[in-house]
């Protein structure tokens, strides 16, 4: 700052120049100041974290596209049903099974969870988008159908197991997306039962907007790191729950 | 090139301060470097950060500016909210009461002069790094500069009339 700048100061009320000088001396409090590094230094983890769980939902939509495929390509082929009738029966079997054995999960892993220690709320992830996407995606697929196909040729009993699997899937994508996290007596749950043995370390990232990143023992790279929003408030509860079930290091 | 830890190590310290000296609140701070690091952070994994001080410098300055405008529109500017919950002696108070009314006026400011007075006066930066920072000419600076400085001395006096009635 050269000579003029101070000049210009020494121009204004007394009160804004010591006002000005401790504004430009006055150090933040410590704490806080190492609070905030410690939380942008997490945020590679965080944003890794999501970064994975995309690439796993990605990765998951064209093994089943691929599968969808391969299967259609047999009905085709071998009892020459329609292509996007055949496509569709696949998709339904496919779909019906992965929306069984995920409501089946849910059941026996809370089973397995043993009983709720502390409900940390239903918690509204990224995945929320997904949501209008499925709707979308029906959307398409019913138009398609209604425009290529006679429905009266189909009869009822089709129409309505796509009814039925519609359906199915729309409370099964709601509930992906708006999972709770419990601490449970065995472990947490959150669209899945984690059991304690199976958290390697944990840290927490941001602060109004607070994340929990749990990296899992697993032999699967992409797997591992769990991230889940949480309510602020619920941070020392869920602390002190996890230092008193876990081993890990803490790594912020 | 550094990892991610090394540079937070390194500029996220004085990306604070600078948070700080506008700001002036711990909340506030830390929501607004973490904010502009997370825009930094997709710009480090990109590899495409060429001048970080002058990056953070300019992205933190624009969301604390930013902030301390919201924060006047949202009727924040009462400095006593601002105060320590702990009571402290009345000169304290009353400091701290100025701080937060030369805020206050910096918040009404065209952004460019907020922004050029702050790295001014609050960060030292001299007029070079300033236009480095801001991305525009010296004589831009000087104009900005000379703006801001002429219009605060406007707010500063009504303000400071109100304040001593």
């Amino acid at each position: 700052m050269n000579i003029d700048d101070k000049g210009w100061e020494r121009e204004l009320p007394e009160d804004f120049q010591g006002a000005i000088d401790r504004v430009r001396k006055g150090p933040p409090p410590p704490d806080s100041l190492e609070r905030s590094v410690l939380a942008v230094e997490g945020i590679a983890m965080t944003q890794a974290a999501w970064e994975r769980a995309a690439m796993n939902a990605q990765m998951l939509a064209v093994f089943v596209l691929l599968a969808d495929f391969a299967g259609t390509a047999v009905l085709v082929a071998a009892f020459g049903f329609h292509p996007l009738l055949a496509f569709m029966g696949v998709s339904y079997v496919f779909s019906m099974l992965a929306f069984l054995v995920g409501f089946y999960d849910s059941i026996h892993g809370k089973i397995r969870a043993g009983d709720l220690v502390l409900d940390c709320g239903r918690i509204v992830t990224r995945s929320k988008g997904s949501f209008p996407l499925m709707m979308l995606y029906l959307s398409v697929f019913g138009v398609i159908i209604l425009g290529t196909m006679d429905l009266q040729q189909i009869g009822p009993l089709p129409i309505a197991a796509v009814c039925v699997w519609a359906v199915t899937g729309l409370l099964y994508w709601r509930m992906l997306s708006t999972g709770s996290l419990q601490v449970r007596t065995h472990g947490l749950w959150h669209h899945g039962f984690l059991p304690w043995d199976r958290i390697e370390s944990w840290s927490w990232v941001g602060k109004t907007d607070l994340t929990l990143v749990i990296l899992r023992r697993g032999w699967l790279p992409y797997l591992r790191r769990v991230a889940v929003p949480l309510p602020i408030d619920l941070r020392p509860q869920v602390e002190a729950l996890l230092k008193a079930n876990t081993n890990p290091s803490e790594s912020p | 090139m550094s990892t991610w830890s090394e540079f937070v190590r390194e500029h996220g310290p004085p990306a604070y301060r600078t948070a700080w000296r506008i700001l002036g609140h711990v909340q506030d701070c830390e929501d607004v470097v973490q904010e502009s690091f997370l825009e930094i952070y997709r710009l480090f994994v990109a590899g495409k950060i060429e001048k970080p001080r002058a990056l953070i410098h300019r992205l933190v300055m624009f969301r604390a500016l930013d902030a301390l405008r919201k924060r006047k529109s949202m009727g924040w500017v009462d400095p006593a909210k601002f105060l320590d919950a702990a009571p402290g002696p009345r000169e304290l108070a009353m400091q701290r009461e100025d701080e937060q009314r030369l805020r206050a006026i910096i918040a009404e400011l065209p952004p460019r002069q907020a922004s050029v007075f702050c790295l001014m006066h609050f960060e030292g930066l001299t007029h070079e790094e300033i236009a480095e920072v801001e991305e525009i000419s010296l004589n831009a600076v000087a104009l900005a500069l000379h703006k801001a400085r002429a219009r605060l001395r406007e707010l500063m006096l009504p303000s400071r009339q109100e304040h001593l009635q």
